[in-house]
């Protein structure tokens, strides 16, 4: 505090105003992060995304050394011999160790999943191996724009999917592992199969024209919450000895289950397999951080390694008996999971309510200060940073924009009922203020009992930019829980344990007895696969410009959806036939969809997730048998809402009300860029440029009245009451379709950066939006640039429907720093969010940055490496997401521009 | 830009320009959400339209005048392929398209207009229709839906223009506030008669008042009114036993108001008064382009400017009067 | 003879690691890129008494095991139990 408030102080305090504990304190300085933390960070800036070969040579070569063998355990046996076959490297400023691969910011690819990808770039990829060396001046990349990404071959280094670097040395090595997968990767015998549906053309046409942009097994996991319970009850060694055990009562007998009965023993099998796997993948850690220690001449170093060792071999074999052993221990099995098929979105869940009774212990014994726990949650923070997915492009990317969305949730309700907030949560976020890192991305699970200084911290993180912690509504999450999983047997205690999988997906949890320090803690988990797959990505304007094409794709020229060849004369059979399509769209894809999951779960199982996952270890399945507690979390995935919405309104006001001209006018305005450049010819994807050509003056009336028509996010009825429609229409279409558990499908609304590439193939849209630009983003985020009456008419419009309906809402808000400045700007904020939440909201995230930052930051990249932005339901440095995006972000409307 | 004599402001009488050209209904020009400067809390910040004074260096020129009018962001416009939309749109020939091919503005028509034909038209809001009339239950309708958003302390603030001018309509809807129960907070210049502003503040919990210069000489060259009728204004809210707070409020202009003898002088009306809060904004220039939009030119486009050192000096010199100085938004409030 | 081939070499990405000993960040190709004195040879496949017939590409076989396997020479070898340096079989 300067003297000047001081003294402001204390004049009003002679006035009879407490200013000092009322409002407007200096908020306390945030310490700087540690040494370790900024020697890693430092190298963390300058690394480049890698792929190696070390795992997938080693999981190839046990596959087929183990052919004939039962799937389960042939799968287990190479997941876990690969793992122990790579090679642990250890740095010398390290305290928690172990990542994906040899290297930083490693990744790998997996060619039993998608085979094509490689095949087809073989002989370009070997003819690169072959060419000449460049010169020693070559060899040497650029950083700066694209972050760490590879996006161009240079010297002994080629990139793969414009992202990943290989040395040169391996791709032999990559070309000769995927020759094995070629026609019997998960991609091509779901697809083998997939051909034999009449309709499969349809999907076919589906997918090229973009309506639908995914396929469900190019990320298998995740969008889930992981479970660390089995190895932190019993350890490594412990869990070996169970599976004996449940091999001598299990094998050869079906029990009540004449079907999957008798795969039990094999689970069990499977599971001796992948945890003898994972152990001795540490025990290789501890092997390398004692041989460091014989070479290394620092004392205080080869201390460390020896710690690190000593930690080592304790996970390896025991249960954890410290917080840094078992904070270790998760993040053991959160590689293990992350390293066992393509993935994004593992969630690690309610990481400070799980540890806290290690913690505890730690601080009752007197052996660590908070100091030493935060310091370790900041090297965690990057461990977790380095999570890399390897993907296609197209999916990596267009997709994920890089990040993995390895979310961790705090707050909640514990089993009781009661605020579940520990004060190791405090120290997650103080972690996450110190050190900035775009992952783990933080949600806050808001409840009317949690505590008002945990929000209020959580708030003050959330203000420093880095667009975390998010918020979401807890009562609303559970809500959706008892909706969704009730069938199942959901009850209100398993309700309480939901968290955030992936960046937004809802995913339910249960509890379970963690027996440790004398008592037993209940601590929660995800008890489900994947929230995240299914029919995803559907561009809903996209379906909506096929119906005033008759279902004719005019970019590509194919004819998608059968021509419907109606004469539109209403509102409502307008809708009809959007419905129509959409329903056409869905039965296929969703059917392909089942079948590539199925020939997942056949060949591909989780095996490292399967062991982790309640209840599989309990009921012997594995995760593709429905081992977990809750499996109705299939889902269909939109895009594009609210430009959707908007879009309906235009029609309905200009066309059907005001009949201020007719629909064939409008959609030839639509087909022709209402007479502007496309976004294509100019490549700027902001909404606010345009650049008109020739024809332009032509559509300037029909233009203007897109524009002008009713927008969503200004309380505005008119637009607001057909969102209301749209969803009330989703929740009872959706459970009609039904995912490869069998179970009822629902509405998941995270269009994570797909609505860059959906808009980018879609045309003008009704709502005065131009060919190729993106769609709004989120799902109840307004249009960028159309929110007139400001933020809380935005959460007027958001809550017209009930959240708890789906999986989750996405709303994404700008503030600009100086609106949230001070402890009282983090009050304004926290009653920002507290506002959204109390009218049912499900979830805010804020980017508080001025948008003069971006456009400087789009300029010079280089000067603005650790400049974090926060995109869908993720942060990521702003170098490393793609330009349609950042032009979307810095659009966005900024509130309180002082 | 049309010549600075077309504008609509400088060919206006001053009546044309303060009275309201309507009463009870309200004429407002904005209604800010999520408003964090202006009062305690998160506030809603309702802008009201017209004011008494001129302020040479005024951010909301636009604010002047109390009846619905045109703006026209001439910058905006993006055609230059013969959009004819605005120009088609207006029934009374005001718009003309230039050589090249940009629209010009008479102002002499289109300051008369009630029918704002060419604004619905422009897809890039180069038109657009200033100030909007409320029905007093419509705005409070406004006001109770945001009132789930403010949280613990926030509430509504008026200001404009100077929402007093507005006197009937305010009342109204400050009526309404105190039925349920919403913190208000005003902004205004207090250059009203004392009845109409006592009568006013009534139902005010939380004030500001510029006071912009001491020397009511000086206060008249740059609002165009003298300072008297605001300083009496003030004295007699003290003396009245109102219970809001109130915080005196300054533009603060190099070669203006900087001196340290107003600072003086102010000081002493203070301490007379036995008032403790001042809040020192610095000059900015947000308003250059507004100026330009209603065809006006803006005297303070290159001077004015206050560096931090002296803000910081000025509020040094309160500070040891005992008088809590508050620089920009770095408030207590 | 480079860092990369150092068991003092500590994978960073694919074109650096760094020096356990002297703590800086070394170039696996390029300038830079020679060992020290110290170095010592990491185990990895090329240096295994198990690997043989290794090509231009530095694809050979490995018959360390049960069932004998292609592998490649670059394949770190610290995590297996059946690596033997031929260094050290010479010597």
């Amino acid at each position: 505090m300067n003297d000047a408030q001081s003294k402001i102080y204390d004049i009003l305090k002679a006035r009879g105003i407490d200013a000092e504990n009322a409002d407007g304190i200096k908020e306390e300085d945030i310490p700087e992060a540690s040494e370790r933390f900024s020697k890693l960070m430092e190298i963390y800036y300058s690394m480049k995304v890698t792929a190696d070969m070390e795992i997938p040579y080693w999981y190839n070569r046990l596959w087929w050394e183990n052919d004939g063998d039962i799937l389960e355990v042939r799968r287990a046996r190479a997941v876990g011999g690969a793992y122990a076959h790579s090679t642990p490297t250890v740095l010398p400023y390290e305290k928690l160790v172990m990542s994906k691969t040899k290297n930083f910011r490693g990744a790998f690819p997996f060619p039993w999943v998608c085979a094509s990808f490689f095949n087809s770039l073989a002989e370009s990829l070997m003819n690169e191996v072959d060419a000449p060396a460049e010169s020693e001046a070559d060899a040497v990349s650029v950083v700066g724009a694209g972050g760490g990404n590879v996006t161009e071959s240079y010297g002994d280094i080629i990139s793969i999917a414009k992202k990943f670097g290989m040395r040169k040395e391996e791709i032999p090595v990559l070309v000769k592992v995927s020759k094995y997968w070629e026609g019997i990767s998960v991609e091509d015998i779901s697809d083998k199969y997939a051909q034999m549906l009449p309709d499969y053309d349809q999907f076919k046409r589906n997918m090229d024209a973009v309506v639908v942009m995914f396929d469900s097994f190019a990320i298998p996991q995740g969008r889930e919450v992981i479970n660390y319970y089995m190895p932190l009850q019993y350890g490594f060694d412990r869990i070996i000895q169970l599976c004996d055990e449940k091999i001598n009562e299990t094998m050869g007998e079906a029990g009540e289950d004449g079907i999957l009965g008798m795969s039990r023993g094999y689970y069990y099998a499977a599971m001796k397999e992948i945890t003898a796997g994972l152990s001795k993948w540490c025990d290789n850690y501890g092997k390398r951080a004692e041989d460091l220690a014989t070479r290394e001449p620092d004392e205080e170093v080869r201390a460390n390694y020896l710690e690190i060792a000593q930690v080592m071999h304790n996970v390896a074999h025991k249960r954890p008996s410290t917080f840094r052993e078992a904070l270790q221990m998760t993040l053991c099995c959160h590689l293990g999971v992350v390293n066992e098929d393509p993935q994004s979105g593992q969630s690690i869940g309610r990481l400070g309510q799980v540890l806290q009774p290690f913690y505890e212990k730690d601080m009752e014994d007197g052996i660590t200060t908070d100091e030493e726990v935060i310091e370790l949650l900041e090297l965690y923070r990057i461990k977790i940073t380095c999570i890399e997915c390897f993907a296609s492009a197209g999916v990596s990317g267009g997709v994920l924009s890089g990040n993995t969305f390895n979310n961790l949730s705090l707050g909640g309700q514990n089993y009781d009922g009661l605020s579940a907030v520990t004060p190791l949560e405090y120290l997650i976020v103080e972690a996450a203020m110190r050190a900035k890192t775009p992952q783990p991305t933080l949600s806050v699970l808001y409840d009317e009992k949690t505590p008002e200084d945990f929000l209020m911290k959580a708030a003050a993180c959330t203000k420093l930019g880095m667009g975390f912690p998010a918020w979401m509504n807890n009562q609303t999450g559970m809500n959706f829980m008892l909706r969704q999983y009730g069938a199942e047997g959901m009850d209100l205690y398993d309700a309480r344990a939901w968290c955030l999988g992936g960046c937004l997906e809802s995913a339910p949890g249960c509890f379970m007895p963690l027996d440790y320090n004398g008592k037993v803690t209940m601590i929660p988990g995800g008890a489900s696969p994947t929230c995240g797959t299914g029919i995803h990505f559907t561009g809903l304007p996209k379906i909506l410009e096929l119906v005033l094409t008759n279902g004719l794709d005019k970019r590509t020229g194919k004819q998608v959806f059968p021509p419907h060849n109606e004469k539109i004369d209403t509102y409502e059979q307008m809708v009809d036939l959007w419905k129509k399509y959409l329903d056409i769209s869905n039965r296929i894809v969703n059917r392909i969809n089942n079948m590539q999951m199925d020939i997942w779960r056949k060949y591909n199982m989780p095996a490292v997730n399967s062991l982790l996952k309640p209840d599989c270890f309990a009921k012997g399945q594995h995760i593709g048998n429905c081992g977990s507690r809750y499996n109705a979390c299939i889902n269909f995935e939109s895009c594009g809402t609210i430009t959707f919405i908007n879009s309906l309104a235009s029609i309905k006001k200009n066309v059907f009300d005001d009949r201020a001209f007719t629909l064939e006018e409008m959609t030839e305005a639509l087909v022709n860029n209402f007479g502007f450049k496309t976004a294509y010819e100019t490549n700027v994807f902001s909404p606010d440029f345009r650049e008109s050509t020739e024809s332009a003056s032509k559509y300037d009336r029909i233009f203007a009245a897109c524009i002008h028509a009713p927008k969503y996010g200004n309380a505005d009825s008119y637009v607001d009451s057909l969102l209301k429609d749209y969803h009330m229409f989703m929740l009872h279409y959706l459970p009609t379709l039904r995912s490869y558990y069998g179970k009822p499908e629902y509405l998941c609304q995270i269009s994570v950066s797909t609505h860059g590439p959906q808009g980018f193939v879609t045309l003008a849209t009704p709502d005065g939006r131009l060919a190729g630009t993106t769609y709004s983003d989120g799902s109840v985020s307004a249009a960028a640039g159309t929110d007139k009456n400001g933020i809380y008419a935005i959460f007027e419009s958001a809550t017209v429907y009930d959240h708890s309906q789906n999986q989750n809402a996405q709303m994404n808000l700008k503030l600009h720093p100086s609106a949230v400045k001070g402890l009282s700007g983090t009050r304004k904020l926290l009653d920002v969010i507290r506002a959204y939440m109390r009218k049912g909201g499900f979830h805010v995230q804020f980017n508080v940055v001025g948008s003069d930052t971006l456009k400087e930051a789009q300029k010079e990249p280089d000067k603005y490496r650790d400049l974090m932005v926060r995109v869908a339901g993720f942060t990521q440095y702003w170098c490393e997401i793609g330009k349609p995006i950042q032009d979307e972000v810095i659009y966005r409307t900024e509130y309180d521009q002082a | 830009m049309p010549p600075a004599a077309h504008s609509p402001v400088k060919n206006m009488k001053a009546e044309d320009i303060r009275k309201p050209d309507m009463e009870k209904k309200g004429l407002i020009f904005d209604i800010q959400a999520f408003s964090v400067h202006d009062g305690p809390g998160c506030r809603t910040n309702v802008f009201l339209a017209g004011c008494p004074l001129q302020c040479k260096w005024c951010a909301n020129p636009e604010s002047w005048i109390c009846k619905k009018h045109l703006m026209f962001a001439e910058k905006m416009c993006k055609y230059d392929h013969g959009c004819r939309a605005c120009k088609d749109a207006c029934p009374y020939g005001s718009i003309v398209i230039t050589e090249s091919e940009k629209p010009r503005i008479n102002w002499e028509i289109c300051k008369n207009c009630r029918t704002f034909e060419c604004t619905g038209v422009c897809p890039n809001n180069v038109l657009k229709q200033c100030v909007k009339e409320y029905e007093p239950e419509e705005l409070v309708s406004i006001l109770r839906r945001d009132f789930n958003n403010w949280g613990a302390e926030g509430g509504v603030t008026f200001s404009g223009g100077d929402p007093m001018l507005q006197h009937e309509f305010l009342i109204e809807v400050l009526k309404d506030c105190r039925k349920w129960n919403i913190h208000t907070a005003i902004e205004t210049s207090a250059y009203f008669p004392e009845e109409i502003f006592l009568q006013v503040m009534e139902y005010i919990h939380f004030a500001f008042i510029d006071v912009k210069n001491m020397d009511s000489i000086a206060h008249e060259m740059g609002t165009g009114v003298g300072n008297e009728r605001i300083l009496s204004n003030i004295s007699a809210l003290k003396a009245s036993g109102w219970k809001g707070r109130l915080v005196l409020r300054q533009p603060t202009i190099s070669g203006y108001n900087d001196s340290d003898e107003n600072a003086r002088q102010l000081i002493a009306f203070m301490q007379e008064n036995d008032l403790f809060e001042v809040n020192l904004l610095k000059f900015h220039r947000l308003g250059t382009t507004k100026w330009e939009q209603l065809g006006k030119t803006y005297e303070y486009s290159d001077h004015g400017d206050m560096s931090d050192q002296r803000m910081k000096e000025l509020q040094n010199i309160y500070l040891k009067a005992n008088i809590a100085c508050y620089i920009g938004d770095d408030t207590l409030f | 003879m480079k860092h990369v081939k150092c068991v003092n070499f500590l994978n960073l990405d694919c074109e650096k690691g760094m020096c356990a000993l002297s703590k800086a960040i070394v170039p696996i190709d390029g300038e830079g890129s020679d060992a020290c004195q110290s170095y010592q040879p990491a185990p990895e496949c090329g240096n295994c008494r198990h690997f043989y017939d290794g090509d231009k590409y530095g694809m050979g076989m490995c018959k360390g095991y049960e069932k004998e396997n292609w592998a490649y020479a670059t394949c770190g070898a610290f995590s297996c139990e059946k690596y033997e340096s031929r260094r050290y079989q010479e010597a």
